[in-house]
């Protein structure tokens, strides 16, 4: 029976997110459960998923439902601080 | 003395003689208070009598840029403008972007106070030294970004401009300040005063430089400063939907304005989110000065009263003038925007009004022949023919021009209820019935419910949204942050936007002035402010105090309907606690006034005669 490849990601909080991410807001790399999406990734961490508008992957913007990839670069945006 | 990043002078009007004079900036001054937003608050304690009218000679309008704004760095290009606010009666300010307050900087001056009242329709010219009242002529009843344009072709375009529309003319008490064609002071109805002294614009031209007390080390960190932000991870996310973006997330977490706050969950955000914005309308992205991440977006939208080109919507326009009136279409908000600025007229205060005028229709309270058509949710008719004739003051826009508060006293039945405001100030764009922190920071801002002073509701998110505790603690923490960008003069978006680190504020601030001040020490200026204006409102209106910060009975007796913030609200009670605990940690007495042990705390002792007079209890 094969074991299915590790994903692996990079992932930066945008802004003041990071204040509530493990670990903080500065570039960590993860391994992820293959098939995991975003929100699902988040959740496991423990991570109130409101806390993110969406994400950039790949310099693409994608919804926290997006399937995670190995070596996925995933930038968390957090909602802006108002104006 | 002359410190870097000061000009050493402040330049007075007096618009009833036309008389100017300038006095040095105060080594007191610029100690205790910094510039910008501090500037206004002593300036305005020390000058305008007590007791005095809103719309009077002896009220004055203080403009000051601060220490930081027109140097090489980003985001210096706020001006911050003050008043005893006709709104609200109490201490009033609103700052804008643009090009505006550099120029003030290059004519010479650390702030601009104006007083009186000029015998006819004026605009005032500040040409460095020159400073002159010129006859208004044409501009006088032209909309707001008409009078601009034609104010540059008369004095030449390297005048900076600030200006009414006829909302200020007609006293509409949040009439604004534009400048740059779409970019406003748009709170507390500074427009008006301006209005009332027949002031239609001030027009600025200078050349010099502003000294700086570390040149070369100024400059480098400077340019680190831009390049820290064009290599932010965030930056290339944000930038191209500017504050539109979060539209969405508003709206997911149920806090977006929806039919006069009477929801907080709008079926038809995809229509007037940051996507439809870039998709549909935006043409391209307009800056202010020293701005690496440009906010503003120039747009053009077609509906079916016409085309228009505006530099919008941003977020709190989509959300006063969208989800607040039902409409559901960029093109249409942008229309509305479109007219609003042309007008000179406040965005939020103005959506409030027609969504307030709105639900007062349709709930019988106002009638066809009152208003003189009828209005619906989702009309953009309707809404255009509210804010013309708020601007008028026409038939039912007389009544709404005095403000949502205002307004409900006269219409009467239970109107009070949904008028959403605090101290006479309409509420922006955060529905906040399940969003404490949020609440409290609308509930004790200074002005009225504004969001500007702290936006906490990643807070609540992250803590959670049931729970009091530490709400009014991190309020307190961010309405020092905050308007401490106002002080220094520069925008806090890099900050907020994109998570450029308040540690390059700490640094520059030194290299540039010359004052070896920590941060810390920047942010007991920033208490020190606060107490003051609040000391302010508390000398100029009978009775303020803990009355003044509660939010409207909407939201502490009417559960949210429907949405993700189903059955949320926020009791008096649980306003009660938050105010308890704000005012506590504030040092301030349970009535919400600055205790005197606070007072001498913060080198603010001169307040306490008049607050004891006034009959105040400062223990």
């Amino acid at each position: 029976m094969s074991h299915p490849e590790p994903v692996r990601i990079t992932v930066t909080c945008m802004g003041h997110s990071g204040c509530y991410f493990p670990g903080g807001g500065e570039t960590q790399v993860f391994e992820c459960v293959p098939g995991e999406t975003i929100e699902m990734f988040l959740e496991r961490l423990g991570v109130n998923t409101d806390l993110f508008m969406y994400a950039v992957v790949g310099g693409e913007k994608r919804e926290l439902s997006h399937v995670l990839r190995d070596g996925d670069d995933v930038l968390l945006v957090s909602p802006l601080m108002g104006g | 003395m002359t410190l870097g990043g000061y000009m050493g002078k402040i330049l007075h009007v007096d618009l009833t003689t036309g008389e100017s004079l300038t006095v040095p900036t105060g080594e007191d001054l610029i100690r205790d208070y910094v510039g910008g937003r501090g500037f206004v608050a002593k300036l305005l304690w020390d000058l305008v009598p007590p007791g005095t009218e809103p719309f009077s000679e002896d009220n004055i309008v203080v403009i000051a840029p601060g220490p930081l704004t027109g140097v090489y760095m980003p985001g210096s290009g706020k001006v911050h403008m003050g008043t005893k606010s006709p709104a609200t009666g109490c201490y009033g300010d609103s700052n804008m972007g643009g090009h505006f307050s550099p120029e003030i900087k290059y004519a010479g001056y650390d702030a601009i106070v104006i007083k009186g009242k000029a015998p006819e329709p004026s605009i005032l010219v500040i040409d460095e030294d020159s400073v002159r009242l010129e006859g208004a002529g044409d501009v006088w009843g032209a909309g707001a970004i008409t009078a601009e344009k034609r104010l540059k072709e008369r004095l030449g375009e390297d005048f900076q401009i600030a200006v009414i529309g006829p909302a200020g003319e007609n006293l509409v008490k949040y009439a604004c300040i534009s400048h740059d064609f779409g970019r406003q002071a748009g709170r507390t109805g500074i427009g008006a005063v301006w209005g009332w002294k027949n002031l239609k614009a001030v027009c600025v031209r200078g050349s010099r430089s502003i000294p700086i007390a570390k040149p070369r080390e100024a400059f480098d960190k400077a340019k680190e400063m831009y390049a820290t932000c064009y290599g932010k991870p965030g930056f290339k996310a944000w930038t191209p939907y500017g504050t539109a973006e979060v539209v969405n997330w508003v709206n997911k977490v149920g806090a977006f304005p929806t039919r006069n706050f009477s929801e907080t969950y709008f079926e038809g955000h995809e229509g007037i989110n940051g996507q439809a914005l870039v998709d549909r309308v935006k043409l391209i992205d307009k800056g202010c000065f020293g701005c690496p991440t440009p906010c503003g977006k120039y747009s053009k939208a077609k509906t079916s009263l016409g085309e228009v080109r505006v530099e919008g919507p941003e977020y709190e326009t989509i959300a006063l003038l969208g989800g607040n009136v039902a409409l559901s279409q960029i093109e249409e908000v942008a229309y509305a925007n479109a007219v609003a600025d042309e007008l000179g007229l406040d965005t939020i205060s103005g959506g409030n009004a027609a969504g307030f005028a709105i639900e007062c229709f349709k709930k019988g309270l106002l009638t066809e022949e009152q208003v003189g058509r009828v209005l619906d949710w989702g009309d953009l008719a309707s809404v255009v023919y509210l804010l013309e004739k708020i601007a008028k003051r026409e038939g039912i826009g007389d009544i709404l021009a005095d403000g949502v508060k205002a307004a409900s006293e006269r219409i009467g039945g239970d109107s009070e209820r949904f008028a959403i405001q605090v101290k006479g100030l309409e509420w922006s764009g955060y529905e906040a019935r399940w969003a404490p922190s949020m609440m409290i920071s609308y509930m004790t801002c200074d002005v009225g419910a504004h969001h500007n002073r702290s936006w906490a509701i990643t807070h609540d998110v992250a803590t959670g949204r049931d729970n009091l505790e530490g709400k009014s603690e991190k309020a307190i923490e961010l309405q020092h942050i905050r308007p401490l960008f106002d002080a220094l003069g520069l925008c806090r978006l890099q900050w907020v936007e994109i998570g450029f680190e308040l540690e390059n504020y700490a640094e520059v601030f030194p290299l540039v002035t010359g004052i070896e001040a920590r941060w810390e020490d920047l942010l007991r200026v920033s208490e020190r402010i606060w107490n003051l204006t609040r000391a302010f409102s508390a000398r100029e209106v009978d009775g303020f105090g803990r009355l003044w910060d509660y939010p409207p009975r909407r939201f502490m007796e009417e559960p949210v309907p429907s949405g993700p913030a189903e059955g949320k609200v926020l009791t008096r009670e649980q306003c009660d606690h938050l105010l308890d605990d704000y005012y506590d940690r504030r040092g301030w007495t349970r009535e919400g006034i600055p205790g005197e042990d606070k007072l001498e705390e913060l080198g603010l002792g001169f307040v306490i005669p008049e607050l004891t007079r006034r009959g105040y209890i400062l223990k």
